[in-house]
């Protein structure tokens, strides 16, 4: 092995002074460095490609949390020692020991600020000291119970505390996926030696979760807090929330009633035992904390209070992980437990004390500067640290606000390149550990290591591109044969238990939208064929405003706005115009943002159909200029796309994703749009032809079968009439069929029917589900007790055809219209008991 | 003296709302300058509410409505019995300087109200107003008089004029502002200047007394301010109205600044936005 010489101060992790591997890393790098190149390429490649398809669900690309390159896992794993990480661990439950009596001391006796151990104004000054968080009970009586911290190396190789994230134990499911990619390509590597299992990690936070409980219940419900899809953890939440088969929630899901907290559910309200959160401090209640808020829930400290809900890592925790404190760590940990500190702390200048601004401004550019809490380095003022003008700006006008640590920390460590060959990179680490019900804490043998993207000026190790598994070998001496621990039961994801409300509420208006999105492009792709093929301009002047009230309604009924559809350009609007309301582009760009809230309940391959056809047509060039056959060419091709690719989604959905309770939400939409566009479309038709009757009663009997039949391929439901009922298009048989056919995919009968149905399995016996079934039966026997054949003119009067009459009967047909419109705002209706009954619970509540 | 006060807060939305959460701080505590003869809080619409003490002392409620609804209102009704204060004459003949002296000797405590809070800034031109008005060989009864009632020349009140997060830089400048901002100057020159205190709000008298002039603040909540002085005993002084507070002042909460004292804090869920009207009646009824 060629030996590497090194002129860095910086302590080197895999390579000793004499340029060989260290002990430690000799064993494994022979065996990497030992493969055919291509075998290596090979390795690399499948772990890209495992880290991407876990990116999906975990969704990596998007959120990118520590730089702008993509996240990867190197091949190489960051190696601990048994005795080092023992050393580390200790060090660790040391500290959360101090700080968690730190906590409990600021929010109660202050006796550290009395005896003048540490200054008053860094702790009670902090932004993140909560007031209304004092005297607040804390679940199992402690603030911390799932923590994370960060380790560097100093040059001299001692690991070192750099931040504390005791509040937030973010990049937690970083450590759990790269041991899942590194195990299955590279299984070999794992052979022999033995690094500790993490695999349980999900289910003992889980375990420690359900017994903070604040009353003792037999199956406590534990819920996840997310800031929701914006949030750039987002992924980790989810994934978090999954593994441990709990439902991922976010403020507007939960509602406070009778001092308790509650998740909307479309099962209805289930009540919170815990609460895990991933909401800042601030951010939780609005009516105690910030109150422009809307990403907690208003008067869930009132539920605290009580004790009627735990909130895990108390409200208060972030305190701890205020960096202005971290340079009293060796005070906090002697204070308090009488010991010296087993991990010294990173050298940490609190800008708000003037003695150490001014060191830090006089030689800038060894430090790097941090806020007091989170990383927002990575976004916005990365760039001030490239400009020392603003930062020197920032420094001074807000000193308070910030930290610096000297710059030269962290190690340096290798990986390895496609060809085989190391680069080097800085790295640090995060440790995560649980508080066990005694008080001591479980630090995971495992960690996130950060490494920093290979072409980065900066040495902050946060800005880092990847990542390293993070190994801790059993123990120095254990080392040997023992069998390949690669823990794949863990892997298998828990079903999602509930389905909330917000959940419903997305999935019920991406089915609503896409099916008016296709009933709409159907449409208007056949408007577009009648206009140039079979219609005279008499009859297209006849029908047009009959075909536009045919359309699929707008949102708001009652605005009594009119679409266009007489000019090949007024349909390239209804279409192709993403600012048009109601349009189909438009429409397909609801459906999208309801996915968007969704995307983790809907399967990879159904939502790429989706969002393919949706990037169709928002990137479609809006070119209303072109002449008329342009237009018409281009509207017919997207409302083709649009028809197929709507219908390709539900097709690939059935196929990618469990039918679910959620997705069932999904195809209740759908249907019950659909049966409204029926309903809308049959009333439409009849009244027109009632207005005719009436106006022009000379009206021939020809022209109402070119109405009707133009009608029934406005539905798509042309041939399905003429293989029913083999025969021209007349009153009667087309009433029967789209209100009251069985197997007709459109008729109102079948829409509501599917709905019934689909409602029956989300959930039995519930006042919502009653209360929509009764809405739903009434339309069904309004439709079955209408008798359409009393509404045509006996035959005898007639053309005196056997077997009974076909035209409609005058003095009759005011009633038929009024059935319909009876039918249609039936249906409409069902809409507000489905949200009164799942989504908002009105019913639940009256 | 006997009031009876009557503070409605009516809230109105453009659409009805799904959700309204409220705190109130409505409740007055009983202190020596006024007996609580009575008081009842009504929520329409109604629900079960329930109470806690917050951080700062105040007797809180909080409500949940969670049933769809066109409007919400909540009235306060109060009967009291208020006295003159008596003032602590020991330590207010103490100098500025020995309180200053005192209080940085017990930093720990007095914290909250020694240092700037969210809405109270300190330094800039509150110390200048320090060094002219609290110099450290003055009698803190002079000194606290002569600054409340600098503050009430040296600002014009103007009804409206300002919103209730008016930053005090801008009060600075404008010279002008309602009797929260008056308070806010006042809590920000006498922290700066190493004295202790808080910001409270309640009611004044609405009826002007026989012969004397209107007081500034009755048509709606007042607010004005009280120091801490040595052997921890807090006085108040209304430097909207130039005077130490007496029996036609009722306090109701407390609180760093107007943002913990708020008499009402609601979110509210729905699709429109609401409207609030405030409407306080006070009556002396002996």
């Amino acid at each position: 092995m060629k030996a590497k010489a090194r002129k860095s101060p910086l302590w080197d992790e895999v390579f000793a002074p004499d340029g060989g591997p260290r002990d430690v890393y000799r064993p494994l790098l022979d065996l990497i460095l030992a493969l055919p190149r291509g075998e290596t390429k090979l390795i690399i490649e499948r772990l890209e490609a495992t880290m991407r398809e876990m990116g999906v669900t975990f969704d990596i690309a998007r959120d990118r949390p520590w730089g702008k390159r993509p996240w990867f896992c190197d091949v190489l794993p960051q190696l601990f020692g048994g005795r080092d990480w023992e050393h580390l661990a200790a060090g660790v439950r040391q500290r959360l020991r101090a700080f968690e009596m730190f906590l409990g001391d600021i929010h109660g006796k202050k006796e550290i600020l009395r005896a003048q151990v540490i200054p008053s104004r860094p702790a009670l000054g902090s932004p993140y000291f909560q007031r209304p968080a004092v005297g607040l009970p804390r679940p199992g009586g402690a603030f911390l119970h799932l923590s994370g911290l960060a380790l560097s190396r100093l040059p001299d190789g001692r690991m070192a505390v750099a931040h504390h994230y005791f509040s937030n134990a973010s990049g937690i499911s970083y450590m759990m996926q790269n041991r899942r990619a590194l195990s299955r390509v590279f299984a070999g590597a794992f052979q022999d030696r033995n690094p500790q299992s993490i695999a349980d990690v999900p289910v003992s936070i889980l375990e420690t979760l359900r017994a903070l409980a604040p009353q003792p219940t037999g199956d406590p419900v534990v819920a996840l807090l997310t800031p929701g899809p914006g949030s750039r953890a987002y992924s980790e939440h989810s994934f978090l929330a999954r593994r441990m088969g709990i439902p991922l929630v976010q403020g507007g899901d939960l509602l406070v009633l009778d001092d308790r907290l509650y998740l909307k559910s479309v099962s209805g309200l289930e009540r919170i035992d815990v609460l895990y959160t991933r909401v800042a401090d601030a951010w939780l209640d609005s009516l105690v904390f910030s109150r422009d808020s809307l990403l907690g829930v208003p008067g869930l400290a009132q539920c605290v209070r009580r004790g009627h809900v735990a909130v895990a890592n108390a409200i208060g925790s972030q305190l701890a992980d205020d960096r202005a404190l971290l340079q009293f760590s060796g005070r906090i940990i002697r204070f308090y437990l009488g010991e010296e500190p087993v991990l010294p702390t990173l050298r940490t200048w609190w800008l708000g004390d003037i003695d150490q601004r001014d060191h830090v401004l006089d030689r800038l550019d060894e430090f790097d500067i941090r806020p007091l809490y989170g990383e927002p380095f990575a976004h916005h003022a990365a760039s001030r640290q490239d400009d020392p003008g603003k930062l020197r700006k920032l420094l001074n006008d807000e000193p308070q606000n910030f930290v610096a640590q000297p710059r030269d920390a962290g190690a340096v460590t290798v990986c390895l390149d496609r060809k085989g060959a190391l680069d080097d990179r800085r790295q640090d680490h995060i440790v995560f550990a649980l508080r066990c019900p005694g008080g001591d804490y479980e630090v995971f043998p495992g960690a996130l290591t950060r490494v920093s993207p290979e072409d980065s000026a900066f040495t902050a190790s946060e800005l880092g591109g990847g990542s390293k598994d993070t190994w801790v070998l059993a123990s120095d001496e254990e080392v040997g044969p023992r069998a390949l621990v690669v823990n794949r039961s863990a892997e298998a994801h828990a079903p999602q238990a509930h389905v909330t409300s917000r959940v419903a509420d997305s999935f019920y208006w991406l089915g609503r939208y896409l099916e008016r999105a296709q009933s709409l492009a159907y449409m208007v792709g056949v408007i577009e064929s009648l206009e140039t093929e079979e219609l005279n301009r008499a009859e297209q002047q006849l029908y047009r405003p009959v075909w536009n009230r045919v359309l699929p309604p707008l949102e708001n009924r009652e605005s009594g706005r009119k679409r266009g559809i007489s000019s090949a350009l007024e349909r390239y609007h209804l279409v192709l115009d993403g600012r048009e309301e109601g349009s189909v582009s438009s429409t397909l760009r609801r459906a999208a943002w309801n996915a968007g809230q969704i995307m983790e309940c809907l399967s990879v391959e159904a939502y790429g159909v989706l969002s393919h056809l949706e990037g169709r047509f928002s990137r479609a060039r809006f070119r209303p200029e072109m002449d008329k056959a342009g237009l018409a060419l281009t509207t017919q091709r997207f409302s083709a796309e649009a028809t197929s690719g709507i219908a390709e989604f539900f097709g690939m959905a059935e196929s990618t994703m469990l039918a679910d309770r959620g997705w069932n939400f999904c195809l209740l939409g759908q249907q019950l749009e659909r049966a409204a566009i029926t309903a809308n479309a049959g009333l439409t038709i009849f009244k027109s032809l009632a207005r005719r009757m009436e106006t022009q009663p000379e009206w021939p009997e020809h022209a109402v079968e070119i109405e009707l039949s133009a009608f029934l391929r406005l539905l798509g439901s042309r041939d399905a009439y003429r293989r029913v009922y083999q025969m021209r298009a007349e009153p009667v048989p087309v009433l029967e069929l789209l209100y009251d056919h069985p197997e007709m995919p459109r008729s109102v009968r079948r829409c509501l029917g599917r709905c019934a149905h689909l409602l029956g399995d989300a959930d039995r016996g519930s006042p919502g589900l009653l209360r929509t079934n009764e809405a739903i039966e009434s339309v069904r026997q309004r439709v079955a007790a209408a008798g359409w054949p009393a509404y045509l003119l006996p035959a005898t009067a007639a053309s005196g055809e056997a077997g009974g009459g076909v035209q409609l009967d005058p003095a009759r047909i005011g009633d038929l219209v009024a059935v319909l419109t009876g039918i249609t705002e039936q249906t409409y209706a069902i809409h507000e008991v489905v949200t009164d009954g799942f989504i908002n619970h009105q019913i639940l509540l009256d | 003296m006997r009031f009876e006060i009557l503070h409605t807060t009516g809230y109105r939305y453009e659409e009805p709302a799904s959700e309204a959460y409220i705190e109130a701080r409505l409740t007055p505590p009983a202190r020596p300058t006024q007996q609580i003869l009575a008081h009842d809080l009504l929520f329409d619409p109604s629900a079960p509410s329930s109470s806690y003490t917050d951080y700062y002392g105040n007797p809180t409620t909080f409500y949940s409505m969670v049933k769809r609804h066109e409007h919400l209102s909540v009235t306060s009704r109060i009967l009291t019995e208020t006295c003159p204060p008596v003032l602590p004459a020991e330590a207010l003949d103490l100098s500025v300087g020995e309180a200053r002296q005192i209080f940085s000797s017990v930093t720990t405590d007095v914290f909250d109200y020694l240092r700037a809070s969210p809405a109270v800034p300190t330094g800039g031109e509150a110390a200048d107003w320090g060094r002219r008005w609290l110099r450290p060989e003055a009698p803190l009864r002079a000194a606290l008089g002569a600054l409340n009632g600098a503050i009430h020349r040296g600002f014009r009140y103007v009804s409206g004029s300002t919103e209730n997060w008016t930053p005090l830089t801008r009060i600075w400048k404008a010279r002008a502002g309602v009797c929260q901002d008056f308070a806010h100057l006042m809590i920000s020159v006498l922290r700066t200047s190493g004295l202790p205190a808080r910001y409270v709000c309640g009611y004044i008298e609405t009826d002007p007394p026989k012969g004397g002039r209107r007081l500034i603040g009755s048509v709606a909540t007042h607010a004005w301010v009280e120091v801490l002085v040595p052997g921890m005993a807090w006085v108040a002084l209304d430097p909207t109205n130039d005077q130490w507070c007496g029996e036609h002042h009722i306090a109701v909460s407390f609180g760093r600044d107007f943002a913990d004292a708020t008499p009402l804090r609601g979110t509210f869920k729905g699709s429109g936005g609401q409207q609030m009207k405030v409407k306080v009646v006070m009556k002396r009824t002996a």
